[in-house]
């Protein structure tokens, strides 16, 4: 299972790639060097032996001829070629049987096949031969062969040899190794990631330290699981607060009921049983708020989105709580710094965010204060808040408000679900709106931070 | 009236409640089941549950409205009114009831849907000793003129279209205010307040009357 498993890895395949791009520019350099080497050698060769051809002119002919003789005695690995014709084209001396019919005889080297004395018979060989021709009008042949050209071609291409192959097993064995501590690595992943699967929501990933991608997609799954985790305690709160506050009333609703059985009377059973169906409706309001809040938090719908007036919202909120705030002599106001401002949302949503903040702004604010709901832009954001002088809400608090059934320590007394936060927060949510909670002292300030959405789709 | 249910105490309670108000109402308990009932016998009024076996109460309103049964119909249901296909359902003219629902609630939208106010030309409404101008949008008690605001004038139209029948503060919300969500319901009632100091003057005869646990009627009384 590990070879296979190395061989999938991405690290080892990259690595392959690699020593295969490593092997293709080492022969295209020594290739490069080769060619480049062979190509001066031959260049000297032709000017060598242009130039020997040249100087054999001022040589008289019986002195050449021995030159020649010794030219090949002296040449033990027989690289050279030489030979002198008389006029008429007979050999005079040399190694060669006759003047190459395709060479002119003009003292230009050449690459020709030429016909060379062996021990036996005349053979064939590739050299580069210059003819030139006497004063006498004899034909000097001059030549030497192309052994040093392709022994050199051998050296190079034993070294290539040697290079070549400690390189490629090299990038294998580096990318192996790469591989296999990815690998390792991707594998402490698994195991913790299946760990945390299996319920250890509390374990993380480990972080190298090395910054890297993986590093980097590690942190970020970690900071998801923290999330996680904090939603789950969320979500485990509220689950106890529910049991909590619909036990609460329920119990009441069953002593009352149980008395009710005992009652005598039509008016006194009656009393009773209006009493536990307000008892139980409260229990309902609440379930009905939560399937509300799970609606709207659950629910990615955009197709309500329009442009919407925040002043005109505000307005008609305003027109809708007037009569309450008035009921307790409350200063009720709208600020608003421009005419119209227009943002993207849905706009009943909206009224019910904006509802439930005056709501709890007029619920929480005593008699003669005052409520206010500003518009106004935030360092170019558009912005509706509403300001009260009510108790305020603690600096500790402030985090824990949108919770549901989360109720202030203050606000105990006061009637309420305690999720008309949690139905603001969830709503602004949907709309990738900011729900800011302003630290003001006295009272407390809760405004949408209305920010534009992106055209990408819901936040 | 048929009431397509398919939790029987439910239809049972909701049954025995109707026959107390001397509604008659026959009960199926499916979709397929409530479908065939309408084709066999059209009611008056189709009470319908969202979630059915078979098919769905709104599945079952389409099969109706292509048969060309054009039975007004009011949906219950345990899913809130979010769902964008109920807002099209309003929109039809029919209902939609959230549970869970008080009685009072359910047999204000019967008497609602049963008795749609007739969408006169008239510009005036008159119940009563109180009269409206829609036009020159003035009220007047006898022959006191009442100063009403915006909304409180609209308030009373909605009032005074459905006398004798009682409204509730879910119906007066989603109708007068027309939002989706239904606030405190003390917030009604202070609307409502306001309207009936307006209306109801010290020395006159009350003719908003609070209905215990369903809302408001407007009486006619001179």
């Amino acid at each position: 299972m590990r070879f296979p498993r190395l061989f999938r890895a991405a690290p080892f395949r990259l690595a392959l790639a690699f020593a295969g791009a490593l092997t293709a520019s080492t022969i295209a350099i020594f290739g490069y060097i080769y060619w480049q080497t062979a190509e001066m050698e031959i260049d000297q060769k032709h000017g060598y032996l242009e130039l020997e051809a040249e100087e054999a002119i001022r040589v008289p002919e019986p002195l050449l001829l021995e030159q020649v003789k010794t030219r090949l005695a002296n040449d033990l690995h027989c690289n050279t070629y030489g030979a002198l014709f008389d006029a008429q084209g007979a050999l005079m001396a040399g190694n060669l049987s006759e003047i190459p019919r395709d060479l002119p005889v003009d003292g230009v080297a050449r690459r020709r096949l030429v016909s060379v004395f062996g021990g036996q018979a005349p053979q064939s060989e590739v050299a580069i031969v210059v003819a030139r021709r006497m004063p006498d009008g004899s034909v000097l042949i001059l030549g030497h062969d192309f052994d040093d050209v392709i022994a050199l071609q051998s050296v190079v291409l034993k070294a290539l040899e040697r290079d070549m192959l400690p390189t490629v097993i090299l990038a294998l064995v580096l990318g192996a190794f790469v591989a296999t501590k990815a690998l390792k690595r991707v594998k402490t992943l698994h195991q913790k990631i299946g760990q945390i699967m299996n319920g250890d929501l509390f374990e993380r990933l480990p972080i190298t330290g090395a910054g890297d991608d993986l590093d980097g997609l590690a942190s970020k799954i970690n900071l998801m699981l923290d999330e996680i985790v904090k939603l789950m305690e969320e979500i485990r709160s509220v689950g106890d607060n529910i049991a909590h506050d619909l036990r609460t009333p329920l119990s009441v609703m069953r002593a009352r009921l149980e008395r009710g059985l005992t009652e005598q009377g039509t008016d006194a059973l009656h009393g009773t049983i209006r009493q536990s169906l307000a008892d139980l409706d409260r229990t309902l309001t609440t379930i009905t708020s939560l399937l509300r809040i799970a609606e709207i938090e659950n629910s990615r719908r955009s197709c309500f989105i329009a442009r919407t007036d925040l002043v005109q919202l505000a307005r008609e909120i305003h027109e809708l709580y007037e009569p309450l705030a008035d009921a307790k002599s409350i200063d009720f106001t709208v600020v608003a710094a421009a005419a119209s401002t227009a943002i993207e949302a849905d706009r009943d949503m909206l009224l019910e965010a904006l509802s439930n903040l005056v709501d709890n702004a007029i619920k929480f604010t005593p008699e003669r204060g005052s409520v206010r709901i500003e518009i106004a832009e935030d360092s170019g954001v558009p912005a509706i808040r509403v300001t009260d002088s009510g108790p305020g809400i603690p600096a500790a608090e402030r985090g824990k408000i949108t919770q549901r059934f989360y109720r202030s320590d203050k606000s105990r007394h006061i009637a309420g679900s305690g999720l008309g936060l949690s139905l603001v927060a969830a709503i602004a949510k949907l709309h990738g709106f900011r729900l800011q909670i302003a630290e003001i002292e006295p009272g407390a300030s809760l405004g949408l931070l209305c920010t534009p959405r992106t055209r990408s789709g819901a936040a | 009236m048929l009431l397509v249910e398919d939790d029987p105490d439910m239809a049972a309670e909701i049954l025995a409640r109707l026959r107390l108000e001397h509604y008659v109402a026959t009960h199926a308990a499916s979709g397929p089941e409530g479908l065939a009932a309408c084709i066999a016998d059209p009611p008056n009024l189709l009470i319908a549950d969202r979630t059915l076996p078979g098919f769905d109460g709104l599945a079952l309103i389409k099969s109706l409205r292509s048969e060309g049964i054009r039975v007004p119909v009011l949906v219950v249901s345990a899913l809130s009114s979010v769902d964008d296909r109920i807002k099209g359902l309003k929109e039809g003219g029919d209902d939609y009831l959230t549970k869970p629902f008080a009685m009072g609630e359910l047999f204000a939208r019967i008497e609602a849907l049963l008795r749609r106010p007739v969408e006169s030309r008239e510009t005036i409404l008159t119940v009563g000793g109180l009269k409206m101008d829609l036009v020159e949008r003035v009220v007047w008690r006898g022959e006191r003129e009442v100063d009403l605001l915006p909304r409180e004038f609209k308030l009373l139209e909605y009032l005074m279209r459905r006398p004798g029948r009682a409204v509730t503060r879910a119906m007066l919300f989603a109708d007068v205010w027309n939002y989706s969500f239904t606030p405190r319901s003390n917030l009604v009632d202070v609307h409502m307040g306001n309207l009936r100091r307006k209306v109801d003057g010290p020395d006159e005869i009350p003719m908003i009357r609070t209905v215990l646990g369903v809302g408001y009627v407007l009486d006619a009384i001179s």
